[in-house]
This record gives C-alpha cells, sequence and structure tokens, in this order.
C-alpha cells in the first residue's frame, strides 16, 4: 500500500466516522483521523491485500453499474429460489462444488467471494486465490458443471471489468 | 404525490424484508445441517436487512437515509464474510470429526 492510498483510506475512513456522527466538530474530526490511522495501519499489518489491480481507474468505474446492477439481479434470482428452497417448494440437492478461479490477485478474489457471498443460494465455504479455486456450498449441486459456468459467466459480465 | 409513491415503496420494502426473515426463520428450524442454515439464515442477513434498511426512503429524512445507506454497505461487506467464517469452521469441524 503506498502513501497516497493509505491517505485515500484514512480520508474516507474519517469521512464515513463523521457521517455516523453528522458531526463537523473539530475534535470529532480530529478523533475520526486518530481511529483511521490506527484502523489503516494495523489491516496494513494483519494481512497486506497486495497490488491492486493495474487496469486504469476510469475503466474499472465504468465498470461499476455493471457490477452493481448485476450483483442486484442475482441476489434477487437467488433470493427467490432459496425463499422457494426454504418453504420446501422447489426439491434440490445441496451440496459442495469446486469453482476454478482465473489467475487474479488478491483484491479481486476478496470481491468475488463477497459478491458470491452476497447471494443466499451459494455461501463460500473456501476461497485459494495461489492454487485458483473456490470452493461454494450451493442449494443445487445436482450439475456441478452448470454451477462453475454460471459462476465464471458471471464474472466475466459482472466483475472482470472493475476487478480483473 | 412524491411522499405517497415513497409511503408505498416504503412499506412494500418493508413488507418484503419481514417476509423474507420469517421465511428465513423457518429455514433455519426446518433445515438440518449447518451449510442448509446458513442459506437460509443468508436470507434473513442478506436481502432481508436490505430490504428493511431501504425502507427508510419512506421517512424522507436524510439523516436516517444517510444511516441506512452506511448500514447497507456495511452490511453488503459483512454478511458474506460472517457465512463464510461460519462455513469454514463447519467443514473443518466435519473433517475432525471423520478424523475420530
Amino acid at each position: 500500500m503506498t502513501r497516497t492510498s493509505a491517505l485515500m483510506r484514512v480520508v474516507a475512513l474519517t469521512a464515513i466516522y463523521l457521517l455516523v456522527l453528522t458531526s463537523l466538530h473539530p475534535g470529532d474530526i480530529l478523533t475520526g483521523v486518530v481511529l483511521s490511522g490506527i484502523f489503516v495501519a494495523a489491516a496494513r499489518r494483519i494481512r497486506p491485500l497486495g497490488p491492486s489491480p493495474a487496469a486504469p481507474w476510469f475503466r474499472r468505474l465504468v465498470g461499476v453499474p455493471a457490477l452493481v446492477g448485476g450483483t442486484l439481479v442475482d441476489v434477487a434470482v437467488s433470493t427467490w429460489r432459496t425463499a422457494l428452497w426454504c418453504l420446501n417448494l422447489r426439491r434440490t440437492r445441496p451440496g459442495l462444488v469446486t469453482v476454478p478461479i482465473p489467475a487474479c490477485g488478491a483484491p479481486s478474489a476478496a470481491a468475488w467471494g463477497v459478491r458470491v457471498g452476497i447471494t443466499p443460494d451459494t455461501v463460500v465455504v473456501d476461497l485459494d486465490e495461489e492454487r485458483g479455486r473456490m470452493l461454494l456450498h450451493v442449494i443445487d449441486a445436482r450439475d456441478p458443471d452448470a454451477v462453475r459456468a454460471e459462476q465464471l459467466r458471471s464474472y466475466e459480465r459482472r466483475q472482470r471489468r472493475v476487478f480483473p | 404525490m412524491i411522499s405517497v409513491v415513497l409511503d408505498v415503496i416504503g412499506a412494500a420494502l418493508l413488507l418484503v424484508g419481514l417476509t423474507l426473515m420469517t421465511i428465513s426463520l423457518y429455514g433455519v428450524l426446518r433445515l438440518p445441517d449447518t451449510f442448509s442454515q446458513l442459506h437460509a439464515q443468508g436470507l434473513a442477513t442478506g436481502p432481508g436487512v436490505l430490504a428493511v434498511l431501504a425502507s427508510s426512503v419512506a421517512t424522507e429524512n436524510a439523516a436516517i437515509i444517510t444511516f441506512a445507506v452506511l448500514a447497507i454497505v456495511f452490511v453488503t461487506l459483512t454478511s458474506p464474510v460472517s457465512g463464510h467464517a461460519i462455513a469454514r469452521s463447519a467443514r473443518h469441524r466435519g473433517r475432525r470429526r471423520q478424523v475420530e
């Protein structure tokens, strides 16, 4: 993490802190800066995420609507499937499926994990970006190849531009 | 007019959120193993909570809506992580039991 990106993180966290307090009192700003600084320093020591994706930021920014909109669609579809499954209106066979993930950095793998994890019909059990695989528990594991294809298609269409 | 529309949207989102939470509770009680229960609880901690928070648009209060947006971002980032942590420990526990 460069000094600039660390500074950006401190500023962003301080802004969130002040938004939560809805205050611009100098004491609150100082407390926010100190707390954010401690948090950013601690997070860096606990587990550095590695370099950010090399793609230019404006190209990544263009992909954000597709990422957010596509993820919302995924969540809505997955919510419907899971609700039917919970109510026993949809018979499936839940199980574990290993999904190969393309060579990507830790930030990209983490984004993939969060994106998949927010949909209720998939739970991320293990994520190994070094070996390039993700272990998922899905509510319908009758066709593991279909699950893999759906995950890879979703990565290509929604995430790749923002987190390559 | 806009106020009425926001009221309707807020009420609909609240209804959807509470329905999802109820289904989630039923699923957690009915389903047999930890992994399956995680899918059920994912309904409440993901879309359920998000819908309830999004229903704050009906208040038309900037402060409340800002808090709700911050909470939505927080829940979106933390809910998958907590689900992953529970799933991972469930898998390790299952492996340990097999070894024993």
